[in-house]
């Protein structure tokens, strides 16, 4: 087996995209990008949230976080969401529907763990978009979580005292159809 | 000399000032609540007691409690920290009674600079500079209109019962008085059901910075030079720095010098801060005095040489200043950054878990006050403070990249960190030249940070990055497939024989 690999990738960050051109070895890589050659040297540790790498000889620290199939890269503040793909992939890629965020519009949901100070609804009752739900305590703070839209309560999931997780379900809402922002 | 000091706090000041107690040769008595068991100070002390369960309220801030330990270990002086009961006059009271030494300033000094009206009263008389103001009973919006011209433009119409932005107008001329009054004045009536109004001067791109003062007991006041803690986000500091990029020796004198007046009517003695705003053309106005250690004292202690906490121990134990005001140094320049659990793109709410890994920075110019550990917790009943990270340079610009490297070498994983934002913020163009005030994080991030790479080249060096992580994998996984060629069998052996 030969101890360098020629490589092809595609990286998109921010709507621009990256052609690389990968010639590596366990310890370093050559990478043609555009008309531009970097040459990188440092050995990858799998995991290491912090690693430095010689960037054209200078070192260089990097932030490195693994998110489901996306790579966190930050540097110097600066910090964007990506991944290096081979051309099969990258052909693919493009195959791939959009994401569409949930509509939690009819929910309201924990933003982080802590205690339930107060709900102020019961079921049945008719808020409208801004109205005042509950209270949650976390670290000493309070914070009050709204109404996004006009709706009706249909299910209050927590009483005073419970201690809540991020992101748990406290209040279901209903959107009265035809209603809209 | 005090002999076992018992420090009334938690998380780093806590383990902060038995650094120094140590140092000093003096025993150290930890107090902790059920969910500090095993927190870095009660491991740091000689002596831990468990005061309560993990609400403040039942343990940190256990007057009661905290007495009977003092008994109990025989500690003859306290330290407070900063929050809890760095300034309740309830507790120095009780200390007193018990014969204790309280490693502050005493009750009358507290109890005054404590009170806004009487603080500001005080610093008035004593020649500091407030900001021009008329806090009478303001009849109608003629008189408003005449106080407002009196004052200067701009001017803020503030409601008496106020706060949080409510009944609260900027007027830049004449012609918008009457309806700033009328607007303060009718949301003053809505939010807080009086519709009393006040006008001060408004403020240009306010900065905060603020003068460290040391006292003794002889009377010996000096001050410690400034520090500059205009990166705020809610009112809440986020970046500190000594000392400050915007002002001159001679401002810095005069700010100096009002500072330690202050303290000398109402003969403080101690560390203690005596905050100023300051207005664009450097004219400065008092804002507050905090009778207490702050929170950002490291980066005056790395630029003067002199620790903060030692001479608050020595002041308390009746010793004079060892040094005149000529011989207070600037040596160099320090930044501190507060590294919190929270998450920057969540509107900054706390993020809270376990510290699964936990790595401080280490090199040339870096200190790392911390009350953590690796496994260590990040809890609902505290602040999410995790560590203060401050880094010396001999300028501003070393400071600054020193900074930089040692905000992406700290290794945080398990709660999501500021870490990314804050290097966004001393990275920041307006950052480096100075330019910035206390709205400065509200208006370049009014959403919240988001990060992002910005420029070609940035984006280009994360994806040639991206793309060398991918090739390494790459290598790796070839090599594991190579071995994997030969017999099975061979591999096993390998195994074997390696162990």
């Amino acid at each position: 087996m030969s101890d360098r690999m020629q490589l092809e990738y595609f990286v998109t960050i921010e709507g621009e995209n990256f052609d690389l051109e990968v010639d590596a070895s366990a310890q370093d890589a050559t990478i043609e990008v555009g008309d531009r050659t970097y040459q990188i040297e440092g050995a990858y540790q799998p995991g290491a949230a912090v690693q430095t790498f010689l960037v054209n000889g200078q070192p260089m620290c990097f932030r490195i976080q693994q998110q489901k199939d996306q790579l966190v890269l930050s540097r110097h503040g600066k910090e964007v969401f990506t991944r290096a793909m081979n051309r099969r992939e990258h052909s693919l890629y493009s195959l791939m529907p959009e994401k569409i965020a949930a509509d939690t519009s009819s929910m309201v949901i924990s933003p982080m763990p802590g205690k339930v100070l107060s709900v102020y609804v019961k079921t049945g009752d008719k808020l409208d978009a801004g109205a005042e739900v509950c209270v949650l305590e976390a670290m000493k703070m309070e914070n009050v979580l709204y109404a996004e839209k006009e709706c009706v309560v249909q299910e209050v999931l927590v009483a005073d005292g419970d201690t809540v997780e991020a992101d748990q379900l406290l209040v279901q809402l209903e959107v009265e159809a035809g209603e809209s922002e | 000399m005090l002999k076992k000091i018992l420090i009334a706090n938690r998380g780093e000041i806590a383990c902060r000032v038995m650094e120094t107690c140590q140092k000093m040769g003096i025993q150290t008595v930890a107090i902790y609540s059920d969910a500090d068991r095993l927190a870095k100070h009660v491991k740091m002390a000689d002596e831990a007691y468990n005061v309560g369960p993990a609400p403040t309220a039942e343990s940190y801030l256990r007057i009661d409690r905290i007495m009977e330990v003092i008994e109990e270990s025989g500690a003859d002086g306290v330290h407070p920290g900063y929050g809890f009961l760095s300034e309740n006059a309830e507790f120095s009271r009780r200390l007193a009674e018990a014969g204790v030494t309280f490693i502050g300033p005493d009750e009358k000094a507290v109890a005054a600079m404590g009170d806004k009206i009487t603080s500001k009263r005080l610093a008035a008389e004593a020649g500091v500079s407030i900001v021009p103001g008329y806090d009478g009973i303001i009849a109608d919006a003629d008189e408003a209109a005449r106080i407002a011209a009196d004052i200067g433009y701009p001017v803020m119409v503030k409601a008496t019962a106020g706060g949080g932005g409510k009944g609260m107008r900027v007027v830049f001329d004449a012609d918008g008085i009457a309806e700033g009054f009328r607007a303060a004045s009718s949301e003053a009536l809505s939010g807080f059901g009086d519709d009393r109004v006040f006008i001060e001067k408004f403020i240009v791109e306010p900065r905060h910075i603020e003068i460290q003062i040391l006292a003794d007991k002889q009377g010996n006041t000096i001050y410690l030079n400034e520090r500059e803690c205009s990166l705020q986000r809610r009112h809440q500091k986020v970046i500190e720095e000594a000392p400050s990029s915007f002002i001159t020796p001679e401002v810095r004198k005069a700010m100096g010098e009002q500072a330690v007046k202050l303290a000398q009517v109402v003969d403080y003695h101690s560390a203690g801060t005596v905050e100023f705003i300051m207005d664009a053309k450097r004219n400065f106005y008092f804002l507050e005095m905090n009778t207490r250690l702050q929170v950002e004292h490291p980066v005056t202690e790395l630029t003067t040489g002199i620790d903060l906490v030692e001479q608050m121990i020595r002041i308390a134990a009746g010793e004079t200043l060892p040094m005149t005001q000529a011989q207070v140094p600037i040596n160099g320049w320090s930044i501190e950054a507060r590294v919190y659990a929270e998450d920057p793109a969540r509107g900054f709410l706390p993020s809270i878990g376990r510290l699964t890994d936990y790595r401080e920075p280490t090199g040339d110019g870096i200190r790392v006050d911390s009350g953590t550990y690796e496994g260590g917790e990040v809890s609902i009943y505290y602040d999410p403070m995790i560590a203060k990270l401050i880094v010396w340079g001999e300028d501003r610009q070393q400071a600054r990249e020193r900074m930089m490297e040692a905000l992406d070498s700290f290794d945080i994983r398990g709660v999501t960190t500021n870490m990314v934002f804050l290097n966004a913020l001393v990275s920041h163009p307006a950052f480096a030249s100075g330019d910035i005030s206390t709205g400065f994080i509200g208006d370049e991030y009014p959403d919240g940070f988001v990060g992002e790479a910005g420029s070609h080249d940035q984006r280009e060096l994360f994806a040639v990055i991206a793309g060398y992580l991918r090739a390494e994998e790459r290598l790796r996984a070839g090599n594991v497939h190579a071995s994997d060629a030969d017999s099975p069998w061979k591999i096993l052996k390998r195994a074997g024989s390696g162990n």
